[in-house]
């Protein structure tokens, strides 16, 4: 559902597009502190509970919305199944 | 893929994604690492320490981090297999004796067309670096990265 609101653009595609779909200098600074802040807030987690490691962070697993808000995938079901 | 929920995180999001398998996991909260049988990620992007000995801390993270940085600034793939000699190289072999020089302006996507903040692109070179530091121990925590990539003129 959520993929329809948003538009699934690999951070490199939009390297090899036509120019004028190129990111900017500004929306690639953007993105690249965006990315980093959801990957402390992960690491983070709540401060009391465990910290959430990602293990794929990648350019595809970033999905940008509309204003080159980035989002980041996280794959997440084996939490429970590694947390013994 | 089963379905994919938005969670709101402060000023940016995260998706999660539900599946058959997954990939994120809780970190170590007495040690500073776990040991992994199954390596698994993106080739590219791996940490030395994970995809040798599967060690898995929070600065595999990192040094994936920094493979994005690397990309966001020079515009390549993480493993480019268009070198001249034909063989695959990656983005942080390439980089890495660019960044020992200083020479900085050459990992620039040319697609930019030299239109860049200098301070920005001088922050996000400089988080790139360390981001992708061999020694996990020596590697900066993502906090640690943001503060990097946030500092003012005036930090310098």
């Amino acid at each position: 559902m959520i993929y329809y609101l948003l538009m699934k653009l690999e951070i490199m595609d939009i390297g090899k597009n036509k120019d004028e779909s190129m990111l900017t200098w500004e929306d690639r600074f953007k993105v690249a502190v965006g990315i980093g802040e959801a990957l402390n807030y992960l690491h983070k987690h709540n401060q009391t509970s465990k910290p959430i490691i990602h293990r794929d962070v990648k350019s595809s697993n970033i999905l940008l919305s509309e204003g080159f808000e980035p989002h980041v995938i996280i794959t997440l079901i084996l939490l429970t199944r590694i947390d013994n | 893929m089963s379905e994919i929920f938005d969670c709101d995180v402060t000023c940016t999001h995260s998706l999660l994604q539900l599946s058959d398998f997954g990939l994120a996991m809780w970190g170590p909260t007495t040690s500073s690492f776990v040991i992994q049988d199954d390596v698994v990620g993106t080739f590219g992007y791996l940490a030395p320490e994970y995809f040798m000995y599967g060690k898995v801390s929070d600065k595999i993270d990192v040094y994936a981090f920094g493979v994005v940085l690397l990309e966001l600034i020079s515009g390549r793939e993480p493993i480019d297999s268009k070198t001249c000699e034909g063989h695959e190289i990656s983005l942080v072999t390439w980089a890495k004796p660019i960044l020992e020089s200083g020479d900085v302006k050459s990992l620039l996507d040319p697609k930019l067309q030299g239109k860049f903040d200098v301070a920005q692109m001088h922050r996000m070179v400089l988080a790139a670096s360390l981001c992708i530091t061999r020694a996990a121990r020596l590697r900066p925590n993502m906090n640690q990265v943001i503060i990097t990539m946030a500092m003012t003129l005036s930090s310098y």
